[in-house]
């Protein structure tokens, strides 16, 4: 919104006087006298009564005081709104793997903040190099994937656990070893290019073929399958939401070699434009803090 | 086919043939190969990108429906040592009614493997779908073999436990006008973006503030329990919901779009594992008792 000929009226009503208006406005005096021209055209009115080198309003010029005075507020101030709604009512993408304690709860603290902003979620936009050509603000992936990106860690290990109705004769123990589910009806995924899951490779590196009771390509149904079978899941703890917000479901620590891979952040672009990327990596930051204090 | 997929899903010759590593020309040709092919045009040029047509869209679905039987051989090959019996479910439709079915299936049926696989996203193409079984909207299996599983008629809130609303047993959907809402997407409904609830509160009177968009129930549920607003569910989804921590739920009344819910199969494609899958089914409705059906062949 351009309001340079509002700006130059209203300084020289204020001074009644060309040059000393001009001289305020830090421009030459032809320029002034061209500008009130052109507005005065534009207007299809006199606005001011010229006498020698000082100025009087007409009465249309009276009138167009209050309006310039308008114009030049809202300009002033749009720039202000627009940033401020996106930060207040704007939209931030993140991709995610699979679904995570941490992050769910950080963006409950976050919409604590910032109620009036959506948030989407997005589960199949997954990889870093993905990333750099999406429209996601952030992402969840491993700490080597990050690199080049900014990043706020939020999850401490990997390992692999069984997942597994709380009804499970297997479901009170504490700890489980590969050998224990020899014998289980197990559930497996497929992934989008059509692979079986790595777990069913580690029940075949620890000597037995696995009992494939279920197979699904698309995550939103394992829980389903769980809660209404036998069937056992195996995943890496970014599942453990379902141990801590699940209560018919229980996530049992499978103890295997292969353990503690890497570590997963909420990963950004440095010179991301949107003002909520960091409101966001605020709150992470502040939720893995809390988290460390309290010693989870 | 796989170059001709790629353009689909990318929306332009260039983008296509830089992600697959081709010169324009190329994939070009390529496309003109399948045009010839099966003798039809693919794609419309609108501006910049190119829109697939009804036939590429079936081209597309089935291309993929192909793919997913060529990758599910290889998998049912590999994991067939125990589990033999392959059935493949395509689910559209979602049914708690039937997941406790295919559970209970599974337990009587030690040699079953239940491949349950997210739908055919094209209709037309569905017919013809790698799938044994869908599970669908009964409208929408108007041609096929079908058996009704579930109705979905009524709709519920989701409330997180310390939500001044907790402890009400039932809740006028009008009631929640100026609550936030964690709402599932639907990138088929192409007037709102949002699953079929969203439409409710709408039919209810009033525009959902929607603070968490979210691709998975349990990601939706969980939002719910970390505080990030409401969300509604119908009779037929509630048990995920019902069983997250923190999370509550009350009855809101009728649903305005109520659905039944069937499964429905083509009778000259049925395979023998198919077979057993739905004269178990049958006679689990018609009442058979459990252990009986354990014993069935």
């Amino acid at each position: 919104m351009n309001t340079k000929s509002q700006e130059y009226f209203l300084e020289l009503a204020r001074c009644c006087n060309f040059t000393r208006a001009a001289k305020n406005l830090y421009i030459s005096q032809t320029a002034l006298s061209k500008t009130i021209n052109g507005l005065e055209e534009e207007l299809g009115t006199k606005l001011f009564i010229r006498e020698r080198n000082n100025v009087s309003l007409t009465k249309a010029g009276e009138t167009y005081l209050q309006y310039a005075r308008k114009l030049v507020e809202i300009a002033a101030e749009t720039k202000d709104v627009i940033h401020d709604s996106r930060i207040s009512r704007g939209t931030l993408r993140i991709g995610f793997p699979v679904l995570n304690d941490s992050l769910i709860n950080i963006i409950g603290i976050f919409h604590k903040r910032f109620p009036d902003v959506q948030v989407r979620l997005y589960s199949d936009q997954v990889s870093g190099e993905a990333f750099s050509s999406s429209k996601l603000d952030m992402i969840m992936i491993s700490e080597e994937e990050a690199q080049g990106l900014d990043y706020v860690l939020i999850n401490r290990t990997r390992t692999l656990c069984a997942v597994m109705s709380v009804d499970h004769r297997l479901a009170g123990n504490k700890v489980l070893e590969l050998q224990d589910l020899k014998d289980e009806q197990l559930v497996f995924s497929i992934d989008e290019n059509g692979e079986l899951d790595e777990a069913y490779q580690y029940c075949v590196d620890a000597g037995f073929e696995p009992r494939v009771s279920f197979l699904y390509n698309d995550a939103k149904y394992q829980l389903d399958i769980i809660l209404n079978s036998e069937a056992i899941a195996m995943t890496f703890n970014l599942f453990r939401m379902f141990r801590e917000s699940i209560d018919s479901i229980v996530t049992i620590p499978i103890d295997l070699e292969v353990g503690v891979k890497n570590r997963f952040v909420l990963a950004y672009r440095k010179d991301s434009r949107n003002p909520l990327v960091a409101e966001m990596a605020k709150c992470a930051s502040e939720y893995m803090d809390m988290r460390t204090r309290l010693g989870i | 086919m796989e170059v001709f997929m790629q353009v689909v899903e990318s929306r332009s010759l260039s983008d296509a043939a830089k992600k697959l590593s081709l010169s324009q020309p190329a994939v070009t040709s390529i496309v003109k190969r399948l045009e010839e092919e099966y003798d039809t045009e693919l794609f419309a040029r609108v501006g910049k990108s190119l829109l697939p047509n009804t036939q590429a869209r079936l081209l597309y679905s089935m291309a993929r429906e192909a793919e997913f039987a060529r990758d599910m051989a290889h998998i049912g090959i590999r994991t067939s040592g125990r589990t033999s019996q392959n059935v493949i479910i395509a689910v559209d439709a979602y049914s708690d009614h039937f997941f406790e079915l295919a559970g209970k299936f599974s337990k009587a049926f030690p040699d079953y493997c239940l491949i349950i696989k997210s739908s055919a996203f094209f209709a037309q193409a569905r017919y013809h779908s790698a799938a044994d079984f869908y599970l669908t909207y009964r409208y929408m299996a108007s041609q096929d073999e079908k058996l009704s599983i579930d109705i979905k008629d009524r709709i519920y809130v989701v409330l997180p436990r310390e939500h001044p609303l907790a402890d009400r047993s039932k809740i006028d959907l009008h009631t929640l006008r100026d609550e936030y809402f964690v709402c599932l997407k639907d990138p088929l409904n192409k007037d709102t973006g949002y699953g079929a609830t969203y439409s409710e509160c709408l039919h209810a009177g009033f525009i959902p503030k929607v603070s968490v968009a979210v691709d998975n129930p349990a990601g939706k549920y969980s939002a719910i329990a970390a505080g990030c607003g409401i969300g509604l569910v119908y009779n037929t989804e509630l048990r995920l919901a019902g069983a997250t921590r923190n999370c509550v739920l009350a009855d809101c009344g009728e649903a305005r779009e109520k659905q039944a819910i069937a499964l429905a199969w083509r009778q000259d494609r049925l395979s023998e594992p198919a077979k057993v899958f739905l004269n178990w089914i049958k006679a689990y409705r018609n009442g058979a008792s459990y252990e009986l059906l354990e014993e069935m062949p």
